[in-house]
């Protein structure tokens, strides 16, 4: 089965350059990093599996592309510390605070919070609630263990909660 | 009772739990209202960050996607852009249209450099033309190497530059180049002399290499040569290159003539326009005649003969006995000018010593006035204070500006080059280091190989090139993050890079500390710049394992 590249590079490139956006930062780099992601599904055609959602597949390169260059900024790796550490500071952590409705009332401080984050915690989260890649897809992005990524996500949900908590003032 | 973990809950609700342990969690939550209205909570955090995460695909507008040049494409290319440019070279033997030199840039027939060198080498295996036709051939091959690999830099680096036609225009524009003389002539002896006889005469350009180089024919192109001893005493037409330990030149040059030696010697009785020359010792004999400028530098300097216009001259002594049309200007600790001198313009004498240091012999002539700043002086001036220090610095700001704006319009990759502190400080200043000691030198290098001329100036170029850039790439680099830190939105990035370039002015412009910050950041910014074109031509592999 012949692939309709044009058609399928129209409908897909929104998506791609919205996660290229959410993991790079800059409207620049995103244009750039989708456009690269499309270049190498462009030539890499004939691996791909008809079977597969074409957008699925080129959202799955657009991610590895840009965990890539992340990568390369931090010189060629991506730390995301110790799995036991972190699992233990999470036990610990209280478990309250979760309120769904205060993320869904500050969107735009929750995506600026979440570009705060560190990298070790924001690429999980972005990787499972924007790309909604699942655990088992980010780990292997990541080059982690999925109970790893399931911590960092844990982690990371915490270091949220803290910062969107309306402050004294607000909750007066 | 033992609840279930923080994470085996929060797993749970991102549907992320082994079966097994999802069932005997499901089985907690049945009986535990605690973890249940947790879990549901989890559930709707985890609902409410991808709707706030979401991102609307139709307010995208997709820009058309350009297909990368495939192996296929690439080398119709290179042979459709050959067969054309020797479909020109050819018609235009055949038909030889006549245009006057000047307007021959104009002209579309006119195929130059590598074409007319592939059109020779098919000519040569005709015409049996024995020993040149290895020499011609190497030089095609080369001619074409290099052509390959402009329309390889063009496909690679077309996606990312706006307009892959621009590169392509350079590589077309480098293949039908105009040139002068239809061809090269080279004369090479490692060890032994180079020797041009009085009666033979160089239809082409001539390079000349050897112990000893003597050119006494006349060479109707330019003349290159480069020698421990190079003497010229014929007439050349175009342009002199030269350099060695002594160098002579006699003969008359309808253009300029560079020239660099440990001695210098020039009586020629002619230069066309300018000369430009260097060394231990220089001397301009008094049977010189130099119909437009002269700049000369050297330990120890003396001139004489006739200069057109303005003679510019540094060096520890300096003895000008020339007639001068326009201005003389010296950088030496002494100056003198000696009795047949005449001097239509100023004097300055720059950088004396003593006032004495500046002597005008009687009999010497000076038309305009004689201006002498003593060296003492240059020091105690405070350059913040001028008027002038001021103008230039406007002047390199807004070249800087204009330079920094195009370079960063054509590749906007270079917006936002990724730097993170003192580690990719380091690593770039490391590259740029690298790159501005060895670059030249590989130049050079790649210059004494006749294929490598091109290579290496092309090398050259890109090196200078990379060197004034550099302070554009710190400069935007600088100027978005100063911009992140204060602004509310994303600014265009013309605001970053003037406010870059303000902060950088700034700082090389500072006492002392200046001319240091002014080198870390030429070599940080050359660093950025190798890592950068290394990035965009090493792909990496990220289509494996989706």
């Amino acid at each position: 089965m012949k692939v309709d590249f044009e058609a399928e590079y129209r409908s897909s490139y929104g998506r791609v350059f919205g996660l290229c956006l959410r993991l790079l930062g800059g409207t620049v780099l995103a244009e750039d990093a989708a456009q690269d992601a499309f270049v190498r599904a462009y030539r890499a055609l004939d691996r791909y599996d008809p079977a597969q959602p074409f957008a699925a597949w080129v959202v799955g390169i657009a991610r590895n592309h840009c965990i890539d260059l992340l990568r390369r900024r931090r010189h060629g790796e991506l730390r995301f510390g110790d799995e036991a550490a972190d699992l233990a500071a999470a036990e610990s952590e209280s478990t309250e605070g979760i309120d769904a409705l205060v993320i869904s009332e500050r969107g735009g401080r929750v995506r600026a919070a979440i570009a705060a984050l560190p990298e070790k915690y924001r690429l999980p989260i972005l990787l499972a609630y924007y790309d909604d890649a699942s655990y088992d897809e980010i780990a292997e992005a990541l080059g982690l263990s999925r109970n790893h990524v399931g911590v960092l996500l844990l982690r990371g949900k915490q270091a949220l909660r803290k910062t969107l908590a309306p402050s004294e003032e607000e909750s007066r | 009772m033992t609840h279930p973990t923080e994470l085996a809950l929060a797993m749970l609700a991102d549907d992320a739990l082994e079966a097994h342990d999802a069932v005997e969690v499901e089985q907690h939550l049945a009986g535990c209202d605690r973890c249940a209205a947790h879990v549901a909570a989890l559930r709707e955090e985890s609902q409410a960050l991808e709707a706030a995460l979401a991102y609307d695909p139709a307010s995208v507008s997709v820009p058309e996607f350009v297909k990368p040049a495939s192996v296929r494409a690439m080398v119709t290319g290179s042979v459709v852009v050959l067969l054309i440019a020797a479909s020109f070279s050819t018609a235009r033997g055949l038909i030889d249209v006549s245009v006057p030199d000047a307007v021959k840039w104009f002209n579309p027939f006119n195929a130059g450099g590598a074409v007319n060198l592939l059109v020779r080498a098919g000519t040569f295996l005709l015409s049996d033309r024995g020993s040149q036709l290895a020499s011609s051939i190497v030089e095609t091959l080369g001619g074409i190497v290099i052509m390959l690999l402009l329309l390889w830099t063009a496909s690679v680096l077309g996606r990312r530059i706006r307009g892959p036609m621009m590169m392509a225009c350079i590589a077309c524009a480098f293949a039908l180049q105009p040139s002068r003389s239809e061809a090269v002539e080279i004369r090479h002896e490692h060890e032994g002399s180079v020797l041009i006889p009085a009666d033979e005469t160089i239809d082409d350009t001539l390079i000349a290499l050897g112990d000893t180089v003597e050119v006494n024919g006349n060479v109707s192109g330019d003349l290159i040569a480069l020698g421990r001893r190079v003497i010229v005493r014929g007439n050349v037409a175009g342009l002199v290159i030269t350099g060695g330990e002594s160098v002579t030149l006699d003969g008359s040059v309808d253009g300029s003539v560079l020239a660099g030696a440990e001695t210098l010697t020039v009586s020629s009785r002619r230069i066309g326009r300018n000369l430009f020359g260097g060394g231990e010792s220089v001397n301009v004999t008094d049977t010189s005649n130099i119909e437009q400028n002269m700049l000369v530098g050297g330990e120890k300097v003396t001139l004489a003969g006739h200069v057109g216009h303005d003679v510019l001259g540094g060096g520890e002594e300096l003895e000008v006995a020339s007639t001068i049309g326009g201005a003389l200007t010296t950088y030496s600790k002494r100056m003198t000018l000696l009795a047949p001198a005449h001097v239509a313009g100023d004097v300055h004498a720059h950088g004396v010593e003593k006032k004495d240091h500046v002597v005008v012999s009687p009999g010497a002539v000076i038309g305009g006035q004689l201006i002498t700043e003593l060296d003492k002086m240059d020091l105690e001036k405070n350059r913040y204070l001028t008027a002038h220090f001021y103008g230039w610095e406007l002047v390199w700001l807004a070249a800087a500006f204009v330079a920094g704006f195009a370079l960063l319009w054509v590749v906007p990759a270079l917006q936002r080059v990724p730097f993170d502190g003192v580690g990719d400080a380091l690593r770039s200043g490391s590259y740029g280091m690298v790159a501005l000691v060895a670059t030249p030198i590989i130049a050079v290098l790649a210059c004494i190989t006749v294929i490598g001329i091109p290579v290496g100036a092309i090398a050259l170029m890109a090196w200078c090139a990379g060197v004034y850039l550099a302070k554009v790439v710190v400069a935007q680099l600088i100027g978005s993050r100063v911009l992140d830190a204060v602004a509310e939105r994303e600014e265009h990035f013309a605001v970053s890079l003037l406010v870059g370039l303000l902060i950088l002015t700034f700082a090389t412009n500072l006492p002392f500390v200046g001319g240091v910050i002014g080198f870390i950041v030429t070599v940080v910014g050359l660093g950025l710049l190798v890592l950068f074109v290394h990035d965009v031509i090493f792909d990496d592999e990220s289509i494996e394992g989706v």
